[in-house]
């Protein structure tokens, strides 16, 4: 049974991870806030964010809060999201592997900076 | 219309996929589409569906859970016991459905890039005579932005506003007709029938666009009656659905503008159509256009290219536009004084793009030695329309020679125009570009225009002007040995004197 893989964490899991991290979203909020956080370079479609979804609150990374109704966006009931504990972790974890990336590129002068 | 579509798309993925997130994915889609308005957002979110299939459908099957149903089915004993997996891979159906879809898809896009590219392309806006925008001055086609041009274009355009977002949200009210698209793409070949999703916005956009040029030309057209009939027969067609199935491109363009001048005789009338996105009209240049201009002005020497005397004492001026007389007026004196005692004098203007009438009047004045009414399209004949001899001149008496290209356009050809008319001068080289400019260009969104007469003009020749037909000239030989000729010519004549 192939089970939906996490690791390495797709870009597209770890920019909804991200998107959760201060307020509880549904997925049209998601895709709005990882829209913004990328500068609109990522607009996530709805079958990879849908699928990212499923797989993180499969692994537990997010958990489902319920229906609710956004007032902002009309009447329809809309599912919410959470991070987890686990999820907060993982993206902070992932985080910190991109920031020790980043430092290798600009020690091998790849990227630019002050700190070489 | 599109979130049909992406309801049965949606029918690809796995089915607990469909269960679980199915609605929501919708719902994604229908958010969107309320916040995604115009042409360009609603490209870009089928843009934005496609790759998201093409992603994530194959993904969704390779994660499935095939998780087992129908285990409840009475076993026998005996024999072997039948489950079904769930998670099951796409029915031919809805693999030739997405395969059609797929070719639609592809082949509507290779139209767009082909017809209308500038939805996809934003392509730099680069000037064109055809659509130099008419305002107080011929519009010089390479000054920078014409002060004081498209004063009134800016001030009495209804529909500058309006962007192509409109159609898009009128695409909705198409949606009674919600399946058309499903029934072309069965019954047409898709290679031939590209665009099946696309049809019914082309066709309500199409419709806008006429109708408001229909409604521009009621309000704008200086023989009201006629404006009134113009509007309501060109609404009728529409109602009938005349353009329903005429590309909304060039074609467009063309078919109305030959409908207008059928129906009027007014060769002035003309619908425009661009590509990319007709610029938008300045309601007043600003200080910063008007010295732009008077820079680039100084920088080409009011693009009088050369002023010389050729041999045999001919004087010759090439001039490249009819620059502004406040800005260029000195520049303009000096250049026809120097030519002063001249035998004969030669005007170039085979790169002449035009410029303001003014400036011609300002040329005119050398050539007569009493006031000539000099016939302007664009305005009625006044005070200003009579040359005033210049103190001192000489050039009143001498032979003139034009020379033309088909380049020659707009105030070049006015000057070309009333010096063949009254006789004064030999046109040489080839038929002019045929245009008058005489109509003010109202912007009806980034492609579609409609150049509307505003005022009336008795030509004191008695017959049409030079629109569309440009000036014949004199003696007919190609542009580039115009001069040759007319320096022989010239030669002749005054050598016979």
């Amino acid at each position: 049974m192939p089970k939906r893989k996490l690791d390495p964490l797709p870009a597209a899991a770890f920019q909804i991870l991200l998107s959760l991290a201060d307020e509880d979203r549904h997925g049209y909020g998601i895709m709005r806030q990882v829209e913004e956080q990328t500068g609109g370079r990522v607009r996530l479609g709805p079958g990879t964010l849908y699928g990212s979804i499923q797989s993180l609150a499969e692994a537990q990374l997010i958990e489902e809060v319920g229906e609710g109704v956004d007032a902002k966006l009309g009447q329809e009931r809309r599912r919410y999201y959470r991070l987890t504990v686990a999820g907060r972790k993982l993206a902070r974890n992932e985080a910190e592997r991109l920031a020790e990336m980043v430092r290798i590129a600009r020690a091998r002068k790849i990227l630019g900076g002050e700190h070489a | 219309m599109l979130e049909r579509m992406y309801l049965r798309l949606l029918r690809l993925y796995p089915a607990a996929f469909q269960k679980a997130f199915g609605e929501e994915a919708l719902q994604l889609v229908r958010d969107r589409l309320r916040d995604e308005r115009g042409l360009a957002a609603r490209l870009r979110l089928c843009f934005d569906l496609m790759t998201d299939l093409a992603v994530s459908v194959p993904r969704e099957f390779r994660y499935a859970q095939p998780s087992l149903a129908g285990g409840q089915a009475p076993r026998l004993q005996t024999g072997p016991a039948f489950a079904v997996l769930e998670g099951k891979p796409p029915t031919p159906t809805s693999l030739a459905l997405a395969g059609l879809f797929a070719v639609a898809f592809f082949a509507g896009v290779g139209y767009l890039i082909g017809h209308g590219g500038g939805h996809l392309v934003l392509r730099s806006l680069s000037m064109h005579p055809e659509r130099q925008l008419s305002g107080p001055g011929f519009a010089p086609e390479s000054a920078p932005q014409q002060p004081g041009a498209g004063v009134e274009a800016a001030s009495s355009s209804l529909g500058s506003e309006r962007s192509v977002a409109k159609p898009a949200s009128q695409a909705a009210d198409a949606k009674a007709a919600g399946d058309a698209w499903q029934r072309d793409a069965k019954t047409a070949t898709p290679a031939a029938k590209g665009q099946p999703a696309l049809v019914e916005m082309d066709t309500a956009y199409t419709r806008w666009v006429v109708a408001e040029i229909a409604a521009n030309l009621k309000y704008h057209y200086f023989d009201r009656a006629t404006a009134g009939q113009l509007a309501d027969g060109i609404q009728s067609r529409v109602a009938k659905g005349a353009y329903d199935r005429v590309p909304n491109d060039q074609t467009l363009a063309q078919l109305l503008t030959r409908q207008l001048r059928a129906s009027t005789g007014d060769m002035h009338l003309e619908v425009f159509y661009d590509a990319g996105v007709l610029p938008h009209t300045v309601a007043e240049a600003g200080d910063e256009q008007l010295q732009q201009y008077r820079r680039a002005m100084a920088e080409s020497h009011c693009t009088i290219q050369r002023v010389e005397r050729l041999p045999n004492n001919i004087g010759y001026i090439k001039l490249n536009s009819f620059p502004d007389p406040d800005v260029c007026g000195a520049e303009l004196a000096k250049a026809m004084s120097s030519l002063n005692h001249s035998s004969a004098v030669i005007f170039d203007l085979r790169d002449n793009i035009g410029g303001f009438p003014a400036s011609v009047m300002l040329l005119s004045n050398y050539l007569f030695d009493r006031p000539q009414l000099i016939f302007n399209p664009r305005e009625a004949a006044n005070a200003q329309s009579w040359t005033k001899p210049v103190a001192g001149n000489t050039l009143a008496e001498k032979p003139v020679y034009v020379l033309t290209s088909d380049r020659t356009i707009s105030a070049a050809e006015q000057f070309t125009y009333n010096l063949k008319m009254l006789h004064r001068a030999t046109i040489i080289g080839e038929t002019t570009a045929g245009r008058v400019h005489a109509g003010v260009f109202h912007r009806i969104d980034d492609h579609f225009g409609v150049a509307i007469p505003e005022v009336k003009t008795k030509n004191p020749y008695g017959q049409p002007d030079w629109e569309s037909t440009g000036i014949e000239p004199d003696v007919q030989v190609s542009s580039a040995d115009a001069l040759r000729v007319a320096a022989r010519l010239a030669t002749q004549r005054v050598e016979s004197r």
